[in-house]
């Protein structure tokens, strides 16, 4: 119960930080007229990516069935490279170093993913092991009402 | 049931002394966090401290080494704007007339001079940002071809360009100025200076540009053909700093040309000091964090044996040696130890390196982050350094309890 | 003879005055024995326990157990014998409170080099002390009994020739006590000799003998076989 509602709600601000952060917190570079650059849409499209590693977090508070969740945090493990891709190969940011989005806002990303990463891994290992875990005691359960049925 | 069954899952497991300091750790888990906490703020500090010095020295360093000239000279009262574009790539523009190479390669002692012309780029321009572009003559250049990368095949022709190594562009890319698309032919290795962020061209490249700018409507205050930023100048081996700085000032008074002398040397002992200040506060912070975290939980760790007389009494009566309740307290101070070091070492991993750029942009000092095998040196530096803090803030009370009697132990215990 | 107890003696200073807490105290006792150490409080009976675990050095004397002396081995060999041929039962509450009570009742069997698994013989002996359904609770989860218990079986695990028990039903109900003085008798049965101090009067009817302590001197043996005795005081 206690790591369902700590690591749903890792994934909840794990993902509003990658979604918002972008656009609001550790901003990309400022746009200039009608010319974007890369990062904005950069940003863009981290805004769906986090909301969707949001919505996994939201999902796995409310479930409690191991095996879904097991599911959503592999899932959200997914998405944390989608979401580091994106600055890194898919869409990168702009070339020069100096600028926010090269020296905030693209780091910024990949460490959040990163943790997101970690974190889904851990807990996956985690559940997958519960999830053996209940499956031995369902086995050994039903076994124990079959030999009673037996007797 | 048999008794194997009744036996509880897990039970199985050895008990050794190690075992049982993990249990001891994991039952009292908040104190086992706040202590690791500390080390990993130990840690981290450590060897974020080892890494800013380590990158400062060697962008000193690479300073020391790529400021090819010993002497610039620039257009009056414009030296701070060509220190700026010089050591972090502020882009600035000044000019002054062409002569000044001529005037100061007849000074004796000097052996050679190149002129460098600067633009700066529209900011809306290729990257969205703006990049102070340097102008080079090929011909007499000693100070930009040293680090092309590689070597060029030829030298580099109108259209072309060379690109400083933080930029991303590859050779063969293409970059926008003022509207016209340019050749990358060469990239620059890091050097920790301004350098690391400009564009470096000839000067027919850089007239090209200039052209275009003047297209576009934007007007730089030079004479066409006549102009130029700077003069790098190559002394001779061995030469007097201020000698050579009179002898240009004179001249350059006697040609009626108003102009700054910038001495390489001056520079680097300027950045040096600066550096050297920085790296003594992280010294000095470091050894007293080091020395505050030892005492800490030299503090911590005799109050929990204090605390803990029973417990290591009933080992000692159960038939536990003395080196082996040595290995109980000082195995739980490791684990303490090596686990803090592993968080703070991971966590100044995350924030280092992906916000290197950020961190010497706010240093303001040349800085080149040192190579893989040097960071993993300093890394296992660090974890030693931060992980022995546990073992040896739990010395004294290790040797406490190994010099009591048992019984008075049991009986402080009670 | 398994243990023999040769003019031991522990002095304390009070001030500047020297008191005997023990004062050349012998005797001696066999396999399967069951011998109980009565006396008034301070007379000396904790003291002289603890000299003979070894886990006080007198001030003269020596205790020999199965041939040794104890106070003549070094901190390797002494320790091994403390724990394979001992077992105690402290007065205090002494289960490791980190460890489960499996765990605690397993723990002596690592601390010495060892072959096999304890976890089966454990289990056996959390059953016969009666709280095999606690093995995986923390002492803290326990009452004082159930504790003594855990302790008990712990001062079992290895099957040691001599255990040695500080007022092992202090602090206990009568029910209690009578259930741990039976099953202290039932391992001497077994072959386990048995030395425990107590204020229980109703002890002696478990034990072989009963020796009587004051002021550091043993001064009386209330029944059993005096032949085994040599009582220096009296």
């Amino acid at each position: 119960m206690k790591n369902r509602i700590v690591t749903g709600l890792f994934f909840l601000a794990t993902g509003l930080l990658i979604s918002l952060g972008p656009t609001y917190l550790f901003k990309v570079c400022e746009t200039m007229g009608d010319d974007f650059m890369k990062c904005h849409w950069t940003a863009r499209a981290e805004i769906g990516i986090g909301l969707l590693l949001a919505v996994f977090g939201v999902i796995s508070i409310a479930v409690s069935s191991v095996h879904i969740r097991l599911g959503l945090h592999m899932g959200a493990g997914l998405t944390a490279i989608l979401a580091a891709s994106l600055p890194t190969v898919l869409i990168g940011v702009c070339a020069m170093p100096g600028m926010n989005c090269h020296a905030i806002a693209a780091p910024s990303i990949l460490v959040i993913s990163l943790l997101v990463i970690v974190v889904s891994i851990l807990n996956s290992i985690y559940l997958l092991r519960q999830s053996k875990k209940s499956i031995q005691d369902f086995d050994r359960k039903s076994n124990e009402a079959s030999s009673r049925e037996e007797q | 049931m048999s008794q194997q069954e009744q036996s509880p899952k897990g039970s199985k497991k050895k008990l050794g002394i190690i075992t049982i300091a993990c249990c001891n750790l994991k039952k009292k888990a908040v104190r086992t966090s706040c202590l690791m906490g500390l080390v990993a703020v130990l840690s981290f500090t450590l060897f974020s401290g080892l890494i800013l010095t380590t990158s400062l020295r060697g962008g000193m360093e690479s300073m020391r080494q790529r400021l090819g000239a010993d002497f610039m000279v620039v257009p009056d009262g414009n030296q701070a704007k060509f220190e700026g574009a010089l050591l972090r790539g502020e882009p600035g523009t000044f000019y002054f007339g062409r002569d000044t190479t001529k005037i100061l390669s007849d000074i004796e002692g000097i052996i050679k001079t190149t002129p460098q012309f600067f633009i700066t780029s529209l900011s809306t321009d290729c990257c969205s940002y703006q990049v102070q572009l340097i102008g080079y003559e090929p011909k007499t250049d000693f100070v930009i071809a040293p680090w092309i990368s590689g070597q060029l095949k030829k030298d580099l022709e109108k259209g072309e360009l060379v690109v400083g190594s933080k930029l991303e562009h590859q050779v063969g890319d293409t970059l926008k100025f003022f509207g016209r698309e340019y050749v990358v032919a060469g990239r620059l290795q890091e050097t920790g200076l301004g350098f690391d962020t400009s564009v470096f061209m000839n000067f027919d490249t850089a007239e090209n540009v200039l052209d275009d700018a003047k297209i576009k409507g934007i007007h730089y205050r030079f004479n066409k053909g006549d102009s130029i930023s700077a003069v790098m100048v190559k002394a001779e081996e061995g030469y007097d700093v201020s000698a050579i700085n009179n002898a240009i000032v004179d001249r350059l008074r006697e040609a009626g040309i108003k102009a700054d002398v910038v001495a390489s040397r001056t520079i680097v002992t300027t950045a040096s000091d600066h550096i050297n200040q920085f790296i003594f506060y992280v010294k000095v912070f470091s050894v007293m964090l080091w020395v505050l975290a030892v005492v800490l939980l030299s503090v911590v760790f005799t109050f929990s044996v204090h605390e803990r007389k029973k417990e290591i009494a009933v080992l000692r009566i159960l038939g536990a040696t003395k080196g082996k309740l040595l290995q109980l307290i000082f195995g739980e101070a490791a684990l303490i130890g090596t686990g803090g070091a592993l968080v703070g070492l991971s966590l100044a991993f995350l924030v280092l390196f992906p916000f290197s750029t950020l961190i010497s942009l706010t240093l303001n000092l040349p800085f080149v982050l040192p190579p893989p095998q040097r960071i993993a040196f300093l890394a296992m530096l660090s974890f030693l350094l931060t992980g022995a803090a546990g073992p040896a803030a739990s010395v004294s009370s290790a040797y406490r309890i190994v010099k009591n009697e048992i019984q008075a132990t049991m009986r402080e215990g009670e | 003879m398994l243990l023999e107890v040769n003019q031991l003696t522990r002095e304390y200073k009070r001030g500047r005055e020297a008191f005997r807490a023990v004062d050349e105290v012998s005797f001696t006792m066999a396999d399967g024995e069951f011998v109980s150490i009565r006396g008034r409080s301070g007379s000396g009976k904790s003291t002289l326990l603890n000299l003979i675990t070894g886990l006080l050095q007198p001030t003269g004397g020596s205790v020999f157990l199965d041939g040794e002396n104890i106070f003549e081995l070094d901190d390797r060999n002494y320790s091994y014998l403390r724990n394979s041929k001992l077992g105690y039962v402290s007065q205090v509450q002494s289960a490791l409170s980190n460890l489960t009570v499996m765990d605690n009742v397993r723990l002596p069997f690592f601390l010495s080099k060892r072959d096999g698994e304890p976890s089966e013989r454990a289990a056996a002996l959390l059953e016969q002390v009666g709280i095999a359904h606690l093995a995986k609770a923390y002492p803290a989860q326990l009452s004082g009994g159930e504790l003594k218990r855990v302790a008990i079986a712990r001062a079992l695990i290895l099957s040691p020739e001599l255990l040695i028990a500080d007022e092992p039903t202090c602090d206990l109900d009568l029910q209690t006590t009578k259930e741990v003085l039976e099953f202290l008798a039932s391992v001497a049965q077994r072959g386990t000799a048995v030395l425990m101090v107590t204020h229980e009067a109703d002890a002696s009817e478990y034990c072989n003998r009963t020796l009587f302590m004051e002021s550091g001197k043993l001064v009386h043996i209330a029944s059993g076989n005096p032949s085994g005795i040599f009582c220096s005081a009296i």
